[in-house]
């Protein structure tokens, strides 16, 4: 799954750990979205798109769209 | 491969990370008690810092998980336990199908006899998936 966390998160100039912090996970696996090696569940997607105040689908993309 | 140290830079990941070096700092002094105690002849020293060891990381492992306010683990670690413990039970299930009826076979043929250490890794590898499938049957029950 593709996505734009990283440049959401230099937008807000706060860090990994920040955003880990925000929606309660690791640092780690922040880092695992960004580089797109893990997708995250359904409820980890809400809350960043909560946090970001914007849809699911703004922020994460299937492969091959 | 690179040994990454982990600097946080807040004050949840610094808690975050004394409660892991906390916990993995049990399990190592237990570990190395038992090697030391086997070591030295103190065995049954060594044993009990074992036992100590691993059950002051166990307990600091579920108050951190289940009463603590710090995230030790998330739903990734989560995943790769789960694609870990599949990959093995398969990998186990895949050697065990394959290497047991044949051994079977050469041993009703004369071709082979079966050792204690066999037999008991036969058993071993019975329970596990006796287990598995109790475990298995009462999870999709319930789904």
């Amino acid at each position: 799954m593709k996505n734009d966390l990283r440049s959401r998160r230099d937008a807000e100039s706060i860090s990994q750990e920040e955003l880990a912090v925000a929606v309660d996970v690791t640092r780690q696996t922040i880092n695992a979205i960004e580089r797109e090696r893990y997708d995250p569940s359904l409820e980890l997607a809400f809350a960043l798109a909560d946090h970001f105040g914007c849809s699911i689908e703004d922020i994460f993309e299937p492969e091959d769209s | 491969m690179f040994l990454v140290i982990d600097r946080p830079e807040t004050q949840v990941g610094r808690r975050r990370q004394r409660w892991k070096q906390a916990i993995y700092g049990s399990f190592t002094v237990g570990i190395a008690a038992l090697l030391v105690g086997v070591g030295i002849g103190f065995e049954l020293v060594g044993t009990i810092g074992y036992f100590v060891g691993v059950t002051a990381g166990a307990a600091l492992c579920l108050y951190a998980c289940f009463v603590g306010s710090v995230t030790i683990s998330d739903e990734r670690f989560s995943a790769i336990e789960r694609r870990a413990s599949h990959y093995t039970l398969m990998g186990l299930a895949y050697a065990g199908i394959a290497t047991f009826p044949a051994l079977f076979v050469l041993e009703a043929a004369g071709h082979f006899e079966f050792s204690q250490t066999q037999d008991t890794l036969l058993l071993a590898l019975s329970a596990l998936y006796l287990v598995w499938s109790a475990v298995y049957t009462a999870l999709r029950i319930r789904a």
